[in-house]
């Protein structure tokens, strides 16, 4: 089955088009860039970081400016899954929602009324199900956004290992956060792992942190032949 | 004590999504269980195994429904849990009707009647396309505003939900595999 996988260039979605690719072809990537600019400085600071992503796992990028508010974001992710469907021919979509009810109702709806299939692979999982096998799948990920108590500069562009796992598990349990930052406490941008022909080396970047939040902003990179 | 866990999905990608859930919550419970796919279960392993979950399947998902593979059910005497789509097949095995209907979210569940598995109201994930009018022998245990979404049948220890206890109500799950 042709499909494709709804891609912000984070582990999450890297590891669900990972997993889908074990039985399906995935033959695009949607990724929606939020038209406000304050959205995209503050939440989604590597965003264009996508377009290599796509070009270093040799997979073409439907990228579509996206509305902030909810109706008009579904309409921006309904077009852009039309694209898809003339472009690429996709019967199904991949997303990497891990426990948000809300996205995953969002997609579902969206799929059904398109009569395409949805899948979830990463519903559910423990935070630490999950980094462990982001790590063990060999995926290179830095942290580019932190927005929680107590994770500070210190954390931002630093490389995911066991013991940084560990260390977010530890105090995402004693503060009451998600390790995994599906509730948005972290962000993360994936340089490199199973699904990627090319690496990505940042060359140049620039931190910016402030209260309890910041982001590690990608301000140049190159691809390089693995 | 031992579960049969029976996938529904026709797609090996979606066991992630409708499968996993389920063996994780009966894992952290510390209960033995193994999963089949719906299409190699054998009579050995209906008599083996003491209790059966039937998972649900993506809304696109609708193969099972062409077996008649769920007649079995009407001559066996063990516990059953179905939760998802296979509400729509145990309903159908017991001569309920099944329609369109669509419900995807998070909806808010009231008991009409005292059960082993959940009692009260309380909030359940809804992933559906289809609704189903229940006959006897199956009792309406649970309704979502008109729709009736969890059921009973009368003398067995069959239990259908056609929301997804897995996402926010494991305790169903884990009642189901203790206390039936």
């Amino acid at each position: 089955m042709n499909i494709a996988s709804l891609f912000s260039g984070g582990k999450d979605s890297c590891l669900a088009t990972y997993k889908a690719q074990r039985y399906h072809n995935v033959v695009c990537l949607i990724s929606l860039v939020p038209k406000s600019i304050e959205s995209r400085i503050f939440h989604f600071p590597n965003v264009w970081v996508t377009k290599f992503q796509a070009e270093a796992m040799g997979l073409p990028l439907i990228q579509i400016e996206t509305s902030d508010d909810e109706k008009g974001g579904l309409a921006d992710l309904n077009r852009a899954l039309k694209l898809a469907v003339k472009r690429f021919r996709i019967e199904g979509v991949v997303a990497g929602i891990i426990r948000s009810m809300y996205q995953a109702s969002r997609i579902q709806r969206l799929c059904d009324k398109m009569n395409l299939w949805c899948f979830n692979p990463l519903w559910l999982m423990d935070p630490e199900e999950l980094l462990s096998e982001v790590l063990r799948e060999g995926f290179k990920v830095i942290i580019s956004g932190v927005f929680a108590y107590p994770l500070d500069e210190s954390f931002l562009g630093k490389t995911m290992s066991p013991s940084l796992a560990r260390e977010l598990l530890d105090l995402g349990e004693k503060h009451g956060f998600n390790a995994a930052g599906e509730g948005g406490e972290i962000e993360t941008t994936v340089l490199d792992g199973p699904i990627f022909r090319k690496r990505i080396e940042v060359t140049d970047y620039e931190i910016q942190y402030r209260g309890n939040s910041g982001i590690f902003m990608i301000r140049g990179l190159r691809l390089i032949d693995k | 004590m031992k579960v049969l866990i029976i996938s529904l999905c026709s797609d090996p990608l979606s066991n992630m999504e409708f499968i996993k859930p389920i063996e994780r919550i009966l894992r952290h419970g510390g209960i033995e269980y193994s999963i089949k796919h719906y299409r190699s279960i054998s009579q050995e392993d209906l008599k083996i195994f003491e209790k059966t979950v039937i998972s649900g399947s993506p809304l696109k998902d609708h193969a099972f429904l062409e077996d008649e593979w769920f007649s079995w059910l009407n001559k066996f005497d063990k516990p059953v849990l179905g939760v998802g789509s296979s509400f729509q097949a145990i309903v159908r095995v017991f001569g309920g009707k099944i329609m369109d209907g669509r419900r995807i979210g998070v909806f808010k569940v009231r008991t009409i009647e005292h059960n082993k598995l959940v009692n009260g109201s309380f909030y359940a994930f809804f992933l559906t396309n289809k609704a189903a009018e229940v006959r006897r022998p199956l009792k309406v245990l649970a309704k979502a505003g008109r729709l009736d979404c969890m059921v009973k049948h009368e003398s067995k220890e069959i239990y259908s939900c056609l929301f997804h206890p897995e996402v926010i109500n494991p305790e169903i799950i884990l009642n189901f595999a203790l206390k039936v």
